[in-house]
């Protein structure tokens, strides 16, 4: 039993190893500022958020507000394939792409909760954080739509 | 008696969208409303020609499954899952229909969220993941976590698979560290009555869990059940889990380890350890190689213990659409029925094609 194991784990194992060192890991951290914006509903209270808190939110382990009417958090994006996103995931929640979309798989279907929204362009996001009063959204560049706000995104995670 | 459970899902998702009141617009409640599902068809083919496999070589519709999420409020969510499983056609051994959870949810903080119905048991990283084949890589679970019986006949499972009662979860960080947390409890598994509308004795089951994220790319765990169990000629069984999930770039390796014991009614006990470990690398091309080893022992036993070598990789045809190729490489020991087969077990070829949305 244990020779079989040796011969086809030894090399799977080592065949692992060996890709993981020759391809550069996504997740590698840049610690410069965001290169995206980070907003909310205009009449949230919210000024700032760390990045670990906003982290927290997209993995949806944070899902009420600490300030205002403490309501529920409505998180929105750009699809993850996008530039802005695939950096925040990469970078700041310290994931993959396809690790981040198996990780919802895995809370949605064990009945942890639902994924932030997706949308194709970044002027619908803005258009439902407009219109959702818990919405946070991430977007590429400032809006000029004044019903959404930009807040500040402090530290990293 | 309760309703019958396929009636569940309709009660509640009649509860949650009635609770979103008489005011909630179209637009509205498709914001609070959402559907998701998955399903999975496989082909079975065992290689050798005696085993415990499927010698003929068989298709199975194995699931399809609906899950809904009703937020009612910002504090209250509804949450469903239902499986048609093997083709389920109603009639006796022709497939099932399960209601694989179904729960209320008041959110009073991130800590603490109260949850009450039917639920998959918090235990390990895959009893709640259940069958959702396209969420993992391999074509089955790992079946120490709970199909122990296809490497050790006489194994049994470490815990019911579902369990009503009320529950707990919570969601935090120390240091800048995530923990969360999970508590059950339940009716546990009964002998003779259905466990979900009824308990055969006063003691309530307890599943717990924990777990914490010392990194953004590692996250440990411990799980612990206890139920003073009705099963016939036994009366108590007490598990502990241990797990972990690290992630490397690409490469993701699972690891968990289950060990206790189910007394029986004269006072014997039949104390059990199962493992396994997963180790997956996914490629810019989306083809994910992976093997897992599994390994259950009945301690009690000598010379009983067995293992499944899983190799194969899968391929994601288009998003969340999964084709999984793998052989499953069972070997026993001499008391394991499976070490009595020429050459100690038994290779069965597994195919999978998946998708969820």
């Amino acid at each position: 039993m244990f020779r079989v194991l040796k011969a086809t784990t030894v090399p799977a194992a080592l065949a692992l190893v060996l890709a993981a060192l020759t391809e550069p890991a996504q997740g590698q951290a840049a610690k410069d500022k965001p290169s995206f914006i980070v907003i909310v509903n205009a009449e949230n209270d919210t000024r700032e958020l760390p990045m670990a808190d906003l982290a927290r939110i997209y993995l949806g382990k944070k899902t009420l507000w600490d300030a205002g009417t403490r309501g529920r958090i409505h998180p929105a994006m750009l699809g993850e394939e996008q530039g802005v996103v695939r950096e925040f995931i990469e970078k700041d929640i310290q994931r993959t792409v396809d690790q981040y979309r198996a990780y919802w798989k895995h809370m949605l279907f064990s009945g942890g909760g639902t994924a932030p929204r997706t949308f194709r362009t970044a002027a619908h996001v803005i258009e439902f954080v407009a219109s959702e009063p818990g919405a946070v959204g991430i977007v590429a560049a400032p809006p000029t739509d004044d019903r959404v706000k930009v807040i500040e995104v402090k530290g990293g995670r | 008696m309760g309703p019958k459970p396929d009636r569940w899902v309709g009660w509640l998702v009649a509860g949650g969208l009635l609770a979103l009141g008489p005011a909630a617009g179209a637009d509205e409640l498709l914001d609070r409303v959402t559907f998701n599902g998955f399903m999975g068809v496989e082909f079975e083919r065992q290689l050798d020609t005696q085993g415990f496999g499927d010698p003929e070589g068989s298709f199975d519709s194995d699931v399809i499954g609906i899950a809904i999420n009703v937020h009612a409020t910002d504090r209250v969510r509804v949450s469903i899952e239902s499986d048609w499983e093997h083709g389920a056609s109603t009639g006796a051994n022709r497939g099932s229909l399960n209601l694989e959870y179904g729960f209320m949810e008041y959110t009073v903080s991130d800590l603490l969220k109260i949850r009450a119905g039917k639920f998959l048991t918090p235990f390990g990283i895959f009893n709640e993941i259940h069958n959702v084949a396209y969420t993992f890589a391999p074509v089955k679970l790992p079946s120490p976590s709970n199909r122990t019986d296809r490497i050790v006949r006489d194994a049994y499972a470490p815990h019911p698979r579902w369990g009503t009662g009320v529950a707990l979860h919570g969601d935090s960080s120390i240091g800048g560290r995530d923990w969360s947390y999970d508590v059950l409890v339940a009716n546990g598994d009964n002998a003779t009555v259905n466990p979900f509308d009824r308990d055969e004795n006063e003691s309530k089951s307890v599943a717990a869990r924990v777990r914490f994220e010392p990194s953004p790319h590692l996250r440990l765990g411990t799980s612990f059940y206890w139920d003073r169990t009705m099963q016939t000629g036994f009366n108590r069984l007490v598990s502990h889990g241990a797990e972990g999930d690290l992630r490397l770039g690409r490469i993701q390796v699972l690891a968990e380890g289950i060990f206790g014991w189910k007394r029986r009614t004269t006072g014997e006990t039949v104390r059990q350890i199962a493992a396994y470990g997963q180790a997956a690398y996914r490629f810019d091309n989306r083809i994910t190689p992976y093997v897992r080893l599994e390994l259950v022992d009945l301690r009690d036993t000598e010379g009983d213990a067995g293992i499944n070598l899983i190799t194969g990789a899968n391929y994601e045809i288009d998003r969340n659409l999964f084709l999984k190729l793998e052989n499953d490489h069972f070997r026993g020991r001499a008391k394991n029925p499976l070490g009595a087969l020429p050459g100690g077990g038994y290779d069965e070829l597994k195919v999978a094609l998946c998708f969820g949305f």
